[in-house]
């Protein structure tokens, strides 16, 4: 085992990163943080329109 | 006890005079010396002729110096041993020549070994004298000595092409003699045919470095270029290690998931059912009642589970902070395939404790019927995601190292008969001594 | 040990094998034949030619536990060098032979099997395998020596030969043969190939330059 420091070093940190990834809450998930979303989309839901809309949505047919 | 016999008188290194030129020869092999090269005009003697007959002159041909000069003295496997002869041999493969050297070391009572250096890698050799028998090794010709198998690697016509010292045989420049190679790494066995007999000889890697250590000569031996016929593979042991440790650390990662898993709240914060009329089409954008996400920063994971049946819809979500009006925007496409319900499941990350809400705008298709769907949202639930990419992760090293294995022995075995031809690779050491 | 006086010079004989058949004389080198009573001189050889065996007479060692004292020797020659054949007296007055070629060293036995149980020298080539013992030889080489010379105690008479055929044959595991063509009696001798350290041989003889 002490003949492989390297990859050891390597192994643990792997493991280090996906503890700290589910400690954190990481996801893969895309995801659009948007800051400031005012307060009256609460009462007017449709009027809510992301800044940043990546996603071509689905509106129908193919 | 009285010695009626006279003891044998201790032998004495003859000296003499070359016929050629008349430099001071010297044979240290003793009795066992038939042919001498002079040291200074190169000529060949014959060191059992009472006046040391000139046999072969030295043609206009490069003079080359050993690495280990004639008269070194090293001890190799305990015993001390003078090199007192070498030669250059030389084969040729796909009409490109390819020389070693090779030095024959002596001691009075231990007999002769030999030493053959190529490209700065070294093998210490000695004749052997059980036979080997022909052995399978399912694909190239083997033959078998002393429980190990051995390979077939090269058979060539090796040509001697210069010589200096002594030698206990019949030698001339231009001698040649079918050279069969088989190899075991570290060993390497030959056989070596002229026309009275079949000489067998099994040879061991040696390094550069333990060949200077043995004779104590200055400054470094050659680099060793390529991967020579019998070259210890550094791999195997590394190569199997590196798998047991990557055995280790996936271990490791299975039982850091499995605690993730049990240490993970998983709490659910909001569920709701909801139930659309289809004929409307798309839904108008609704927002949910607002919920508590307590706790640390974490991930927080929706899902929807639909009654969609050969269908397929669109939902785009905000999850929104009440207070601070951060949102985390996204959509999902969730269709019907086959069997089974039509659901799917997004994990928003690292959210902080808050009060939320949040919106959903369904995009459908307009059809008679409802759209019966659940909305289920969950704090703190680890990414199976991350589990699979640090497995791969793992698993990155010893495959590099196994491709490294795998290489070393395309290299060695390129050198071989049955490596491409070397005609197409020019960019590789194979050029001459 | 016996003691006589060579009937040539006069010169003390001691023997150190009581099985002795024939002796050379160390000083004239008459070949003397050893009868009941005395010594009967039939023969002389010239000086043997300079060799470089680092065994000699009187030397000792061991073969697979068992001690042995060199008392003789016969010397050959042939295109591509000499070889000797040490004959040995082991502590229970048994005989043996190391054959000594470039310091490649053997240690064999004269075989119980004689006679019609050899092949006649016509039908010995290169490859023909034999059995004996239970053990596969097969020839290895054959060889066409000159006998050059004798030395000291031999168990037969053997001196003043002309040309020698030798059939040298191997077997697994270092194991060595050799068919001597020299009578008309063909010998056969069986044996093992050894390494020198594992004779633990004492009183060897030297050599200028090493010590």
């Amino acid at each position: 085992m002490r003949q492989h420091p390297f990859y050891l070093t390597y192994g643990l940190i792997v493991l280090s990163l996906v503890g700290l990834a589910q400690y954190r809450g990481w996801s893969l998930l895309s995801v659009n943080e948007v800051k400031n979303v005012p307060r009256t989309v609460r009462d007017n839901p449709g009027a809510y329109r992301s800044h940043y809309r990546g996603f071509p949505g689905y509106f129908g047919g193919k | 006890m009285s010695e009626t016999v006279p003891p044998a008188t201790a032998a004495k290194v003859k000296g003499f005079n070359c016929p050629q030129c008349g430099a001071a020869v010297a044979l240290r092999g003793f009795e066992h010396t038939l042919t001498v090269v002079c040291v200074q005009c190169l000529s060949v003697l014959d060191a059992k002729d009472p006046n040391y007959q000139v046999l072969q002159t030295f043609q206009e041909r490069e003079r080359i110096r050993p690495l280990i000069p004639l008269g070194s003295r090293g001890k190799l496997h305990g015993t001390v041993y003078e090199v007192i002869g070498f030669q250059e041999r030389t084969i040729h493969v796909d009409g490109m020549p390819y020389s070693w050297h090779e030095y024959l070391l002596f001691n009075p009572f231990q007999g002769f070994r030999y030493l053959s250096q190529y490209h700065g890698h070294w093998n210490d050799i000695n004749t052997v004298r059980s036979v080997p028998e022909p052995a399978p090794t399912g694909g190239k010709p083997g033959v078998r000595l002393l429980g190990e198998t051995y390979r077939h690697f090269q058979s060539a016509t090796a040509e001697t092409t210069f010589v200096m010292g002594e030698f206990p045989w019949q030698v001339r420049v231009g001698d040649k003699a079918a050279v069969q190679d088989f190899i075991a790494p570290p060993r390497l066995l030959s056989a070596e045919t002229t026309e009275s007999e079949t000489v067998w000889s099994l040879g061991e890697y040696l390094s550069g470095a333990r060949v200077w250590d043995a004779f104590q000569l200055p400054e470094s031996p050659p680099p060793a270029t390529g991967v020579f016929a019998n070259q210890p593979s550094p791999y195997p042991g590394r190569l199997r290690r590196t798998w047991v440790m990557c055995l280790i650390l996936l271990g490791v990662l299975l039982n850091l998931a499995i605690l993730i898993s049990a240490l993970a709240g998983k709490e659910e914060v909001f569920r709701q059912s909801y139930r659309h009329p289809r004929e409307l089409g798309t839904e108008a954008a609704f927002v949910t009642s607002v919920f508590d996400l307590p706790g640390r920063p974490s991930s927080v994971e929706l899902s929807i589970d639909t009654d969609l049946r050969n269908d397929s819809a669109y939902f785009s979500f905000a999850l929104i902070n009440e207070a601070t009006g951060q949102a985390w925007d996204f959509g999902r496409q969730v269709t019907h395939s086959g069997g089974g319900k039509a659901r799917d499941r997004a994990l928003v990350p690292t959210v902080p404790p808050g009060r939320y809400y949040l919106r959903v705008e369904p995009e459908l298709l307009s059809r008679s019927g409802f759209l019966n769907y659940e909305l289920l949202l969950r704090r703190d639930v680890p990414a199976a995601a991350f589990y699979w990419i640090a497995a791969l992760l793992l698993v990155v090293p010893p495959v590099f190292v196994g491709i490294g294995a795998v290489s070393f022995e395309k290299s060695r075995w390129q050198e071989s008969d049955y490596g491409e031809s070397s005609a197409a690779s020019e960019d590789e050491e194979e050029d001459e001594e | 040990m016996k003691t006589a006086n060579c009937p040539n010079c006069g010169a003390r004989i001691d023997f150190r094998w009581s099985s002795a058949v024939q002796t050379v004389c160390a000083y004239c080198r008459s070949v003397l034949v050893r009868h009941d009573v005395d010594l009967e001189r039939v023969g002389q050889v010239g000086d043997l030619p300079p060799d470089s065996s680092p065994i000699q007479i009187a030397a000792e060692g061991l073969y697979r536990q068992k001690p042995f004292v060199v008392v003789g020797r016969i010397l050959y020659e042939y295109e591509r060098g000499g070889w000797n054949e040490w004959h040995l007296i082991f502590s229970d007055s048994s005989s043996g032979w190391l054959s000594d070629a470039q310091a490649e060293y053997a240690v064999s036995f004269l075989s119980p099997e004689q006679g019609s149980a050899l092949p006649p020298a016509e039908s010995v080539h290169r490859g023909t395998k034999f059995q004996w013992n239970g053990v596969q030889y097969e020839v290895s080489s054959l060889t066409r020596a000159r006998y050059r010379g004798v030395e000291g105690e031999l168990p037969f008479q053997y001196w003043n030969k002309e040309e020698v055929l030798f059939a040298d044959l191997r077997g697994g595991d270092g194991r060595f043969a050799t068919i001597d063509y020299s009578e008309a009696n063909p010998l056969l001798f069986l044996g093992e190939a050894v390494q020198f350290e594992d004779l633990r041989l004492k009183n060897l003889r030297q050599f200028e330059g090493w010590s």
